[in-house]
C-alpha cells in the first residue's frame, strides 16, 4: 500500500519520543512492503529511497495561483491563511520547531498538503498527533482518501491547562479520521472519554521499540556510585518533582547514590531550584538535553531508570532503557505499563513507594537482576514490525 | 479393612506489617498485630472453632472410634495465645480427648530441611517443647512444610527421633506405585512413609465447593462409594488437608461441616474401614517396601518439588539472607531477635515472592520481597549493632583482665 504520511519531527530531528515512533514505524511498514511518503514542516536533507521519501515541506512549491477547489477548501478549514498571503509566496519556511509561530506553521502545513494531495499517489493518510491533523483533513477531502490519525499524546497529556485551539483540531482530526490509532488503552478511554470519539473507531495500536544492536557501545562508569536516572523532558507531564522527592528520601539512607536529570524543558530551573533548597546538589545533576549518543551512554552507566510520570500515553523511554539492560521503575499512570506486565509500577505521587523501589534495585541484585530480565523477555515481543503489522490492518480495514 | 488417616494441618504464618524502608534501623514492628489478630479471629471463628466443637461431639458419640492427626505449627500457637486464647482452650480440650495424634514440624513451618540441619534440629525441638507445654504430648509423626522431603531430610527427620512421616502421594517419581501402602525410607533409622493420596485429599481441600467440576455436589455418600472401590491391595489411605478447609476456604454455606460430619459418621458405621491417627496406621505387621527420593518432593505446584519457594532470584536472594543470620543470633542469645527471626523463616514469606504461587497478600512479587527485605534488613542491622556491642564488651573485660597482670606483674 502506498501511505501519505504527516509528522512533525523525523530523525535526525528529535525532541521527543515521536520521532523515534514514527521511524521505527516507517522501516516495520517498509519491511512488510508499503511504500512510504513522509512529509514534515522541515527536513535538513530530503530522502529518497527504496520504498521511502522524506519531504520537507518547506521546498514544497505552492501554486501561483488560485485553484477553483483547493481555494473554496482552504477558505473553510484554514480561514485565516489569507488568500493574499498564500499567493504570495512560492514556498513556506518551517522552522519545524514548537515555537510561537507553532499554530500557524500547523496551518500551512495543511496547505502544503492541499498540494501534495493533488500531485501525489497514494492509498491512505496517515498523520501524526494533532499538529497533523488540519493536513491530513484537507489532504482527505481534496483526495477522497481514507485518513486515519495516530494519537501518541493528547492535549490532556501535555498541560495541566487545556488550550481549547488544540482540543478543536484534535477533535475535528479525530471525528474527520476514518480510523483514530491510539498508542494504549489508557490513551483510547481519553479520547473515547474526553473527545466523545466512537469507541468502535479507536484502535489501541502499541509502540515497538527497535532491538537490541549485538554490539552495544559501552562506556567506562566512572563513578563508583550507583546512578538512578531520569531521562526525559522536564516538564509537568513526565513528573520530574517527584523523582527529585524520592531521591532525597534515598539519600537519607544511602548516601552512596546519585542522580540523574536528564534532559531539559520548562520546570527545569525549578527542579534545580529544588534540589538546591534540599541541599543535594553533590549527589543530583542535571545535565540539559541529551542528543542520541549521549542518551546511550547515559543508559549504559545507569542502574536505575526511573519514568515517573503524571500522564503519559505510551512512553519509549523506559524501552530503551530495558534495551540498555537497565531495571525501571514507571508510574502506572503509563501507557507503557500495560506492555510491562513484569514491570515495578508505582503510583507516581507515591514518593514513598518510589523511594523504596530505587532503594531495592540498588541493594538487592536479585531484585535488579528480575526486573531486567522479566523486561528484555518482553521486549522480545515490542517490535516495530508487531505495530506495523497492526497499523497495516488497520488500513485494510478503511482502504 | 482399610485405615483412613486423616491429617489436617493447623498453620498461620506472622503477617508483616507494611515496614517502608524509611523504618529500617528504627523501632519499628515488623508483624502487623491488628492484621494477624484479626486473621486469627476470623479463621478460629469460621472453621477451627466449629470444626473443633464438631470433633469434639463425634467423639462423644462414638469413642475412639473417631481418630485423627493434627500438625499445628508454633506460629499458629503463638498466635492463638497472644490474639484468641480461647480457640486455644478448644484445641487442648480436643487433644484432651486421647483421639487426636500430633504430628511433629519445623516450629515457624521453614524451609530448614532444606536449608540448615542444624537449624532444623533446633526448630524441630522448639516445636516439641510447645506441643509438650501446651498438650502435654510427644509427636511420633514428622508433618514437614510443605510435606517437603527426600533420602537426606528422611534421615534429619529420623535424627529427631520419629517414627514416620507423611510425604506427598502425586509425585512423578512415585508414578505407578499404589499410594494406598505404607512404604519405609531408605535411611537408617528407617522411616515409616504415609502417602498423601492427593486426588482424595484435593477433591475436598480444593474442589469441593467448586461448581464447574464433574463431581460437584460432592456427598459423603459419593465420596465412600469411592473409597468402596479401593482394591484389596490398599491399606491405608492419608487425607492431608489443611484445617481451614473447614468452614474458611469452603465456607458453611457449601456443607463442607455437613460433609466431614455424615463422612466421619458413615466411616466408623461401615465395617471395612477404620479412622487410624498416624501412628496407629503403622502397626500392619509387615514388612514394608522401601522408597527412594534422591531429590526434594513436595506438595506444591505441578512440579511438585521446591520450585514454589526456590523458582526465582528475589525468593533465592532473601532465603539465603534470612539464613546468613543464623551464627550471629546464636552469638548474641537475644530472645526477642531470635524469635522475630523465626517468624520471619516462616516458608510462606518466600511462597508471595513469585507470581506463579496463587493467594498473594502482595500486590506482586516484587511488593512482597521489598518488604520483607525492608524487615529483614532491620533485623540484619539490629543483630550486627548487638554483635559489635558484644565483641566491645569481651574485649573490654579482656582488657581489664589483661591489664590487672600487668600491674601485679610490674609490682
Amino acid at each position: 500500500m502506498k501511505i501519505l504520511m504527516f509528522g512533525w519531527e523525523y530523525p535526525p530531528n528529535i525532541t521527543g519520543g515521536l520521532a523515534t515512533a514514527c521511524h521505527g514505524l516507517v522501516q516495520g511498514l517498509r519491511k512488510a512492503g508499503h511504500d512510504i511518503t513522509f512529509v514534515i514542516p522541515k527536513a535538513e536533507e530530503e530522502i529518497s529511497t527504496d520504498r521511502f521519501r522524506l519531504i520537507s515541506a518547506s521546498n514544497v512549491v505552492l501554486p501561483d495561483r488560485p485553484d477553483s477547489n483547493t481555494t473554496a477548501l482552504l477558505n473553510r478549514h484554514l480561514p485565516h491563511v489569507g488568500q493574499r498571503d498564500f499567493l504570495k509566496k512560492e514556498t513556506y519556511q518551517f522552522s519545524g520547531a514548537y515555537g510561537p509561530n507553532l499554530l500557524e506553521e500547523v496551518h500551512w502545513l495543511a496547505v502544503v498538503a492541499a498540494k501534495l494531495a493533488k500531485d501525489l499517489e497514494f492509498d491512505v493518510i496517515h498523520a501524526h498527533d494533532w499538529l497533523t491533523y488540519l493536513a491530513g483533513m484537507v489532504a482527505k477531502e481534496i483526495s477522497g482518501k481514507p485518513l486515519v490519525v495516530h494519537i501518541h499524546a493528547t492535549e490532556f497529556d501535555r498541560s495541566a491547562r487545556i488550550n481549547p485551539q488544540v482540543y478543536e483540531i484534535e477533535r475535528q482530526g479525530m471525528l474527520t479520521a476514518n480510523k483514530v490509532m491510539a498508542v494504549s488503552n489508557l490513551t483510547r478511554t481519553t479520547i473515547i472519554n474526553k473527545y466523545k470519539i466512537a469507541p468502535g473507531k479507536v484502535v489501541t495500536t502499541y509502540n515497538g521499540v527497535l532491538q537490541k544492536n549485538s554490539e552495544p557501545d559501552v562506556y567506562p562508569k566512572t563513578l563508583e556510585h550507583k546512578i538512578v536516572t531520569f531521562l526525559g523532558r522536564i516538564t509537568y507531564q513526565k513528573g520530574p518533582e517527584y523523582f527529585v522527592d524520592a531521591a532525597e528520601k534515598v539519600l537519607k539512607k544511602n548516601k552512596n547514590v546519585r542522580f540523574v536529570m536528564a534532559g531539559s524543558g520548562d520546570l527545569m530551573q525549578e527542579m534545580i531550584q529544588k534540589v538546591a533548597v534540599k541541599r543535594m546538589s553533590h549527589r543530583f545533576h542535571f545535565t540539559g538535553y541529551l542528543k542520541n549518543r549521549e542518551v546511550d551512554q547515559m543508559l549504559s552507566i545507569s542502574d536505575v531508570f526511573v519514568m515517573p510520570s503524571v500522564s503519559e500515553p505510551f512512553g519509549i523511554a523506559p524501552l530503551e532503557a530495558i534495551r540498555s539492560d537497565v531495571p525501571v521503575i514507571i508510574s502506572r499512570q503509563s501507557g507503557v505499563a500495560e506492555v510491562l506486565p513484569n514491570a515495578l509500577l508505582v503510583d507516581y505521587w507515591d514518593t514513598d513507594q518510589l523511594a523504596e523501589a530505587i532503594n531495592g534495585l540498588l541493594n538487592y541484585t536479585s531484585l535488579s537482576k528480575t526486573v531486567k530480565e522479566f523486561g528484555s523477555r518482553t521486549l522480545e515481543h515490542l517490535t516495530w514490525d508487531h505495530t506495523a503489522a497492526k497499523v497495516a490492518a488497520t488500513y485494510a480495514s478503511v482502504a | 479393612m482399610i485405615q483412613i488417616c486423616l491429617i489436617f494441618q493447623v498453620h498461620q504464618p506472622f503477617r508483616l506489617r507494611n515496614f517502608h524502608f524509611f523504618e529500617i534501623g528504627g523501632r519499628y514492628p515488623y508483624f502487623d498485630e491488628e492484621k494477624n489478630a484479626k486473621i486469627i479471629r476470623q479463621v478460629a471463628e469460621n472453621s477451627y472453632l466449629p470444626t473443633n466443637r464438631l470433633l469434639q461431639d463425634l467423639i462423644k458419640s462414638y469413642g475412639t472410634k473417631i481418630k485423627i492427626g493434627l500438625a499445628i505449627s508454633g506460629c499458629a500457637l503463638d498466635q492463638m495465645e497472644a490474639y484468641f486464647p480461647e480457640v486455644l482452650e478448644s484445641f487442648q480440650q480436643l487433644v484432651a480427648t486421647g483421639n487426636v495424634e500430633l504430628l511433629g514440624q519445623t516450629y515457624s513451618g521453614s524451609l530448614s530441611s532444606v536449608k540448615d540441619a542444624s537449624l532444623f534440629a533446633d526448630e524441630v525441638s522448639d516445636h516439641k517443647k510447645r506441643l509438650f507445654t501446651l498438650f502435654r504430648k510427644r509427636p511420633k509423626t514428622f508433618f514437614n512444610t510443605g510435606l517437603v522431603y527426600s533420602d537426606k531430610i528422611g534421615k534429619l527427620i529420623a535424627d529427631q527421633g520419629f517414627k514416620a512421616a507423611v510425604i506427598e502421594g502425586a509425585t512423578p517419581i512415585f508414578e505407578g506405585r499404589n499410594l494406598n501402602r505404607i512404604y519405609e525410607s531408605t535411611t537408617a533409622p528407617p522411616l515409616k512413609l504415609l502417602l498423601r493420596n492427593t486426588s482424595l485429599s484435593d477433591d475436598i481441600a480444593f474442589r469441593f465447593a467448586r461448581h464447574d467440576w464433574s463431581e460437584w455436589p460432592l456427598t459423603s455418600e459419593k465420596y465412600i462409594g469411592w473409597l468402596k472401590q479401593l482394591s484389596p491391595d490398599d491399606q491405608t489411605v492419608t487425607l492431608a488437608m489443611d484445617y481451614a478447609t473447614f468452614g474458611e476456604h469452603h465456607k458453611k454455606e457449601t456443607g463442607i461441616f455437613d460433609f466431614l460430619q455424615y463422612l466421619l459418621e458413615n466411616l466408623v458405621q461401615e465395617n471395612n474401614f477404620k479412622l487410624c491417627p498416624p501412628q496407629s496406621a503403622l502397626k500392619t505387621g509387615k514388612k514394608e517396601e522401601k522408597l527412594q527420593v534422591p531429590n526434594a518432593i513436595s506438595w506444591s505446584g505441578i512440579q511438585k518439588n521446591l520450585s514454589a519457594w526456590e523458582n526465582n532470584e528475589l525468593q533465592i536472594e532473601a532465603i539465603e539472607r534470612v539464613y546468613a543470620l543464623k551464627n550471629d543470633l546464636k552469638l548474641i542469645n537475644d530472645k526477642e531477635l531470635s524469635r522475630n527471626w523465626e517468624y520471619l523463616k516462616s516458608a510462606d514469606h518466600f511462597l508471595y515472592m513469585d507470581e506463579k504461587n496463587g493467594g498473594n497478600p502482595y500486590e506482586n512479587a516484587y511488593d512482597a520481597f521489598l518488604k520483607y527485605m525492608n524487615v529483614l534488613s532491620d533485623l540484619e542491622l539490629k543483630v550486627k549493632n548487638k554483635v559489635k556491642a558484644k565483641s566491645a564488651t569481651v574485649e573490654k573485660k579482656h582488657r581489664k583482665k589483661h591489664g590487672r597482670r600487668q600491674k601485679i606483674e610490674s609490682t
